[in-house]
């Protein structure tokens, strides 16, 4: 954790010293909860606005958001555990709904309050 | 309803439930006449595979009233037993329901405590009950203190701090135990967004100490 929020660090900084001159806007997908945490942390030591974008599906909503850095939930799509029995469901943040319910489904079982 | 909590309420209602049963269990099913005969059959086989000692289906409305007068009138019956109670709220997992039932039992007994219980099991949602007097000297105290460690056998079988009442002040000193450092340092983060003076509710939400880092740019 610690290496991977070093690494993540020089690599923000790299980026801010090569787009020094230019409004440059970045997008980095994450492949593991680790990598996120080490992202956002990062990005929360150099004070740098940051936001989240999943399948942007609901990306009109509230205020527009100015962000030098988007981190995307692409990378981290899979449904960990489920347990039927139990009615329980652990899933990573950019799991796509449809996918989800799709596999519940199986055993009649639905994770989504309708909107 | 478990054991003792049948007790109280058939002494207060008188719906006949089987008083000296393990438990109560009270299905209902909603639908077209058709298909909720075949549902009920369903659920009654469900019930005979599983060693059901008696198995009653309400004939008419009166008597579906009554059953569910039954549990519905379960925290006033339990006033027989003793003048207070002291309910707790979590969640578990459905398949380790048994396994933690069995240990706050464990605990109401080392302590010499009174537990009645009723729970909607189906999803999971699991409310210990000790009935006790306050006004016996320590005894809320001794209550609240099993109370809590029942809540921890709760969270060990991989359930949550609270089913559907929330946290408040009486769980807050709890959050430690299903959250980390960090994620109680990101929620006190959020809320200092909003209240950067700390003028809403000071000490109310979470528990103190939750922040963790000094504010960025200070």
């Amino acid at each position: 954790m610690t290496t991977l929020t070093s690494v993540t660090r020089k690599l923000f900084e790299r980026l801010r010293d090569e787009t020094a001159d230019v409004d440059a806007e970045f997008a980095v997908a994450p492949t593991s909860l680790e990598e996120a945490a080490a992202i956002l942390r990062a990005a929360a030591e150099a004070h740098i606005p940051t936001t989240f974008l999943g399948g942007g599906t609901h990306a009109g909503f509230g205020s527009p958001v100015r962000a030098e850095l988007v981190i995307t939930t692409a990378g981290l799509n899979r449904i960990v555990d489920w347990k039927p029995d139990d009615l329980t469901v652990v899933v990573q943040a950019g799991v796509d709904v449809d996918t989800l319910e799709v596999e519940i489904a199986s055993r009649d079982q639905t994770a989504v309050f309708p909107e | 309803m478990d054991g003792p909590m049948i007790e109280a309420v058939e002494n207060f209602v008188h719906a006949g439930l089987p008083v000296g049963a393990g438990a109560v269990l009270l299905a209902e099913v909603v639908g077209h006449p058709e298909g909720i005969a075949a549902e009920a059959e369903l659920i009654r086989e469900i019930a005979r595979s599983n060693g059901a000692a008696a198995i009653r289906t309400a004939a008419d409305e009166t008597e579906r009233a009554l059953l569910w007068k039954g549990r519905k009138s379960a925290f006033g019956a339990v006033a027989q037993a003793a003048p207070d109670y002291y309910l707790n709220d979590t969640v578990v997992p459905r398949t380790r329901f048994v396994d933690v039932l069995n240990e706050i039992y464990a605990i109401a007994d080392r302590d010499g405590l009174r537990l009645l219980n009723v729970f909607h099991a189906g999803d999971g949602n699991f409310h210990p009950l000790v009935s006790y007097d306050a006004s016996e000297p320590g005894m809320t105290d001794k209550v609240v203190a099993a109370s809590h460690e029942m809540v921890q056998v709760a969270i060990a079988a991989g359930g949550t701090l609270s089913g559907e009442h929330g946290i408040g002040i009486e769980k807050r000193d709890l959050m430690r135990d299903v959250f980390s450092t960090d994620d109680l340092d990101a929620q006190a983060r959020v809320r200092e967004a909003f209240d950067p003076a700390g003028l809403l509710n000071p000490g109310k939400v979470l528990p103190e100490g939750s922040r963790c880092f000094d504010r960025p740019g200070t």
